[in-house]
């Protein structure tokens, strides 16, 4: 073994040994995750999120399709609220809003998910979540069910992610019968012809400094890649490309809800 | 003497800061190992800041190490219990203690002339000619307190935006009443109002709750006969106060993470009889729940949150206050056309809410 090669192989090592706190990114529904993909990532301290998103009309069917309402077109927004109630588990709140044609479909489609952390991520093991859809939906459009792990590698040259999930290709509707849990199990596509992660997904992302990363990712329809950048602590920005052609961009901003009131924040400042 | 003195003169220089640094109704009892500080602070939700900061404010005027200091908050002219300011365990008052508060508890001279900023905001979504539509109000309140626990609660309501139905943006008295509170025996809550309130209703309503505050259980029963107002500036249209809600809950703090499970059945406004349940998330500055509802008008589920607005105190003089609000909520029903298992809010947080707050397993975990 060579000097160098030892070198590399030892800085390798005690890479792995610095496992600090996953800096995740937040995707399109507002979930941790890449572009369109949800990850295994969790928020650590920072339990509310708020996220915006923007996909360009081209590629809007691939997430929303709703040929019953138009067959139209039109660029896509998501606004997103994110709640960690525990270390493993989390709600996210999603409103599909098409702002073209509001007059057609007004706020647009609601949906309510689960995400739950089965595992934690260790030094040698993956995190892995299970993203759920309560059934009860009039129109279940949005709905995804998915398990995914994520593992990260951190390195004196950056820090890694890689996630590989499988989206489940059915969903839950209600029969026509007006009752609450009269549900049937259905392929997506046969019912509303939606194909927003049905089947295997991966992505990666590489975060050569602490405060900006590139991504890649396969989200079971389109090949996407995208940059993203941490101006704050609790501000992310990032934009990418579906298939290189048209451009997309998300914000999201993250809090943390155990701090003081101002009032006493302020106190304490004085009294150090 | 000379002794006994050294102790006033030290209380009441404890009072004095206190006072300047917000807390209403300083009471402090003094013994030579020991100290009790009762006080009320109108501007914090969460009853481990406001005894954190009297905790800072006592500490800084050099307390003898061996000194042991439990904290009494006050809520709404009454004492909620006892905190021990190591680790807040809570126990409940003794005879002399009660005695002392009753005794030192002068309701005009105590309190300042508080006013308080509270927005309503009221949406709904989905309709297609105009899919954001909101009511949005800023309430200025005070809350007088005339009695032991007995309070007059008014103000104006300064209505800002409107997309949501007719009421005019002339000022319109805020919702008003005059409000009972009280512990009579140990764990046992009462509340009592009567006036208007949020939600269009006027009319009484009744709470009691038992909640031991070092225990995960607690349970109450809530009631009420409402009528439906409706200010346009200051012309009044009510109809009779004849719709009654009686609703019994039982909630328990899971041992996990702060969250809280309550089940609420009953009789809710508008004769709709149900059940409701909540998983309730306490973080220190906020409040997020869930909850799921079925009801004879449907089901629906929804969450809600609650938090004290940015940035609290806005003037503090020694006689008065303006500030925002203490708790603003706000919920949100999936199914926004058929009222589901609703309920009217007071302008004020209902027991369960306050209480859920002072669990000293909740302050022990901050």
């Amino acid at each position: 073994m060579t000097f160098k090669s030892f070198f590399l192989f030892f800085s390798l090592l005690l890479a792995l040994l610095y496992f600090n706190k996953s800096k995740a990114q937040i995707n399109i529904m507002g979930k941790p995750g890449y572009m369109i993909t949800p990850s295994a990532d969790w928020l650590e301290g920072q339990p509310l999120g708020f996220t915006f998103s923007y996909i360009p009309s081209e590629y809007s069917k691939n997430i929303l399709f709703t040929p019953r309402i138009t067959t139209e077109n039109t660029p896509l927004n998501f606004y997103n609220v994110r709640a960690t109630l525990t270390s493993f588990f989390e709600v996210n709140l999603s409103i599909a809003y098409r702002p073209e044609i509001n007059n057609k479909i007004g706020v647009g489609d609601r949906q309510l998910d689960f995400r739950f952390r089965l595992l934690k991520e260790k030094e040698f093991w993956p995190s892995i979540v299970l993203g759920w859809t309560p059934p009860g939906s009039d129109s279940p459009v949005l709905a995804h069910d998915y398990l995914v792990a994520t593992k990260h590698l951190n390195t004196t040259f950056g820090n890694f992610s890689t996630s590989l999930g499988y989206g489940s290709p059915y969903v839950f509707s209600k029969k026509r019968t007006g009752k609450f849990l009269d549900l049937k199990v259905q392929k997506k596509n046969e019912l509303y012809g939606e194909q927003y992660l049905s089947g295997f997904y991966g992505a990666f992302s590489y975060m050569p400094v602490n405060f900006a990363g590139i991504m890649v990712e396969y989200d079971t329809q389109t090949m996407n890649a995208g940059a993203f950048i941490k101006v704050k602590d609790w501000l992310y920005l990032q934009a990418y490309t579906f298939e290189g052609k048209e451009i997309a961009f998300t914000t999201s901003l993250n809090f943390s809800l155990n701090f003081a009131p101002h009032t006493l924040r302020r106190y304490e400042k004085k009294l150090d | 003497m000379l002794c006994l003195l050294g102790f006033s003169t030290q209380a009441q220089d404890f009072k004095d800061s206190l006072r300047i640094a917000g807390f209403e109704n300083v009471q402090i009892v003094e013994a030579h190992d020991s100290i009790k500080v009762f006080f009320e602070h109108r501007e914090f939700r969460n009853p481990y800041y406001s005894m954190r900061f009297a905790g800072l404010v006592v500490n800084t005027k050099s307390l003898e190490e061996t000194e042991d200091v439990s904290y009494i908050p006050v809520y709404h002219n009454i004492p909620i219990g006892k905190y021990n300011s190591e680790d807040y365990e809570y126990s409940v008052l003794n005879k002399d203690e009660k005695e002392f508060y009753n005794r030192q508890n002068e309701v005009f001279k105590n309190y300042r002339f508080s006013i308080r900023i509270h927005p309503e905001v009221i949406s709904r979504f989905g309709f297609y000619s105009d899919p954001f539509q909101t009511k949005f109000n800023l309430n200025l309140d005070t809350r007088i307190y005339i009695a032991r626990g007995l309070s007059v609660q008014t103000g104006i309501a300064v209505p800002i935006v409107n997309n949501l139905d007719n009421q005019s943006l002339q000022l319109r008295p805020a919702p008003s009443m005059v409000h009972y509170f009280n512990q009579p025996w140990n764990y046992n809550f009462i509340a009592a109002s009567v006036g208007s309130f949020y939600n269009n209703r006027y009319g009484l309503d009744l709470e009691y709750r038992h909640a031991d505050l070092s225990k995960r259980w607690s349970y109450g029963v809530a009631g009420g006969i409402t009528g439906f107002y409706w200010f346009n500036g200051m012309n009044l249209y009510n109809e009779p106060m004849d719709d009654l809600y009686l609703t019994a809950d039982v909630e328990y703090r899971l041992p996990i993470e702060n969250l809280n499970l309550k089940l609420t059945a009953g009789q809710f406004l508008y004769k709709d009889k149900g059940v409701r349940l909540d998983l309730i998330k306490q973080f220190a500055a906020a409040e997020i729940g869930l909850f799921a509802s079925a009801t004879n008008a449907g089901t629906t589920t929804g969450f809600q949150f609650a938090f004290s607005l940015f940035p609290g105190k806005i003037i503090r003089t020694r006689k008065l206050e303006v500030r925002t609000t203490e708790e603003f909520r706000w919920e949100y029903t999936y199914n926004n056309v058929d009222p589901v298992g609703q309920n009217f809010r007071l302008g004020m947080p209902r027991l369960s809410d306050v209480l859920r707050q002072y669990n000293q397993h909740f302050l022990h975990s901050l």
